[in-house]
């Protein structure tokens, strides 16, 4: 069975149809996120997913290519090819480049029920428990097994089946290179996969074909006998998870963000040793904005460079930099770039933030002029024209 | 059946959306991209976080929109909750226009928001 599955496709409506029909009957209670943007699907760690359904033509990339790649970053996710124009040359390759199977996509209605037997063929329990007949009860430890494949300066992947869990530990040349599970990779999926009892496990060894990232430096006998310690000791970056956003701002957030070097600036020369507000400065309003009332810039430690009109220096200045900290774990969540602009439209009055990766400049304006909108454009315009 | 938010996902330019109530309960999302529920949620609370952080007795923030790059995150105020909309597209405000004319008759019908406009 599976918990994750991704369908990679340009086509909405049919991605719609296969989701709705893998989490409602095939395999409920299972996630389905769908990826329709090529470019976003090379980007995606195939290793969260048990099951991968692709298209052989995406837009963009080639689909063929796009399998290779992630079949390589993981080997225990099944994938599935889907064309609408299938042939036996495009066939052979899908089934060289790791895909389980290779469906024509369905056209008509009829076709459904077919195309969706052969998706459960491949993840049902039933096909599962194909997948590991190969596999013999381990009678000797697993470290054990590893230690031999090591000295014997073997290339194989050692792969370990416990219950509806699958574990890889890759050998090359007799180094330990790589080790995956669901959801992690590297030294925490060996160390996890080395906690499985023995009696619970089955092994088969495989000749390693495919030759994944090596996500382990440790030689294999500092993996071993550091195994014993179990794996909490190990985070690993390929398997962190995003961390919750904070509901406040810590009060000393700014305080600790003043204790950082102050940056290589002209303008903080000379001012470093005299705190944030001692470097503010008032400067003139070259901006004739009947509606923008202030405007000011901070640096990206929260400090308070300069500003227009700025009646209280210390909470426009955390103002600022409450909004960027929140943007940054916004931009964290949707794997981007930090935010360039922000727009927030009040009833009274409206923000407007330009970011750079220097500082931050942020203008306020009243809400009810006829000339907000166009002023607020006008500043961001001279925000970039003045490169902040 | 096809929910409000998967039929928001045919707007053009649509990655994501979410709506969170003010329960911090996911009322619900739809996701063109490899985006997961919890991501969402998270994105849409800090938003919320923002809007009430940045409110006082004479003003209430009512939208916001977000640069990423060539991306926008859309956000938008009700009293029922936080709607959150990420797009693969700059926006300017007659994208906004369109935008929204496209998505409130949607969450009107489906009773998630009172207003119609």
């Amino acid at each position: 069975m599976i918990s994750r599955a991704l369908i990679l496709s340009n086509q909405r409506p049919y991605a719609n149809s296969l989701k709705g029909l893998l989490e409602e009957k095939v395999a409920p209670g299972s996630r389905v996120d769908v990826e329709t943007d090529a470019l976003r699907a090379m980007q995606i760690s195939p290793r969260a997913y048990n099951l991968i359904i692709l298209d052989a033509e995406l837009s963009g990339t080639d689909g063929l290519q796009l399998l290779l790649m992630k079949k390589r970053q993981s080997t225990a996710t099944k994938f599935i090819m889907v064309s609408d124009f299938p042939n036996e040359l495009t066939r052979l390759q899908a089934f060289q480049n790791g895909a389980s199977v290779y469906l024509v996509r369905p056209a008509a209605e009829s076709a459904w029920s077919a195309f969706m037997r052969e998706i459960t063929e491949v993840i049902n329990p039933g096909a599962a428990s194909k997948g590991n007949a190969d596999a013999t009860p381990a009678t000797v430890p697993l470290a054990d097994t590893i230690q031999t494949e090591c000295l014997s300066g073997h290339s194989t992947v050692v792969q370990v089946y416990r219950g509806d869990e699958i574990g890889d530990i890759f050998v090359y040349q007799g180094d330990l290179y790589h080790a995956q599970c669901a959801g992690m990779s590297g030294p925490r999926a060996f160390f996890y996969i080395l906690t499985w009892p023995m009696e619970e496990i089955a092994l088969k060894t495989l000749k390693l074909t495919h030759i994944p990232p090596q996500t382990i430096d440790a030689s294999w006998q500092q993996m071993l006998e550091e195994s014993q310690r179990g794996p909490e000791a190990y985070p690993n970056e390929d398997s962190a998870t995003i961390l919750p956003v904070h509901d406040e701002v810590p009060e000393h957030a700014v305080e600790l963000a003043h204790m950082e070097a102050p940056p290589l600036d002209a303008a903080d020369e000379g001012a470093a040793d005299h705190g944030p507000i001692s470097q503010f400065g008032q400067v003139e309003n070259e901006l004739q904005l009947p509606s923008l009332t202030a405007h000011w810039k901070i640096n990206l430690m929260g400090d308070l460079l300069e500003g227009f009109n700025v009646d209280d220096p210390d909470q426009a200045g955390i103002v600022s930099f409450f909004l960027y900290r929140k943007l940054a774990d916004v931009a964290v969540a949707l794997e981007s770039d930090y935010f360039t602009r922000l727009s927030l439209q009040g009833t009274t009055y409206s923000h407007e933030l330009v970011a750079d990766n220097f500082s931050v400049k942020h203008g306020l304006f009243r809400s009810e002029e006829p000339s907000c909108e166009q002023d607020r454009e006008a500043f961001v315009a001279w925000c970039y024209g003045n490169s902040l | 059946m096809e929910t409000v938010f998967e039929h928001m996902m045919q707007i053009e330019g649509m990655l994501a959306t979410a709506f969170v109530n003010f329960d911090n309960t996911l009322a619900g999302w739809a996701a063109n991209t490899a985006i997961n529920p919890e991501q969402l949620q998270q994105i849409a609370q800090t938003c919320a976080h923002i809007f009430q952080s940045m409110s006082s007795d004479d003003q209430t923030l009512l939208t916001g929109n977000v640069a990423f790059g060539e991306r926008t995150l859309v956000m938008r105020q009700f009293a029922e909750g936080m709607l959150i909309i990420y797009l693969d597209s700059p926006v300017n405000n007659e994208v906004l226009v369109w935008l929204w004319d496209q998505v409130m008759p949607l969450l009107s019908e489906a009773g998630i928001v009172a207003e119609a406009a």
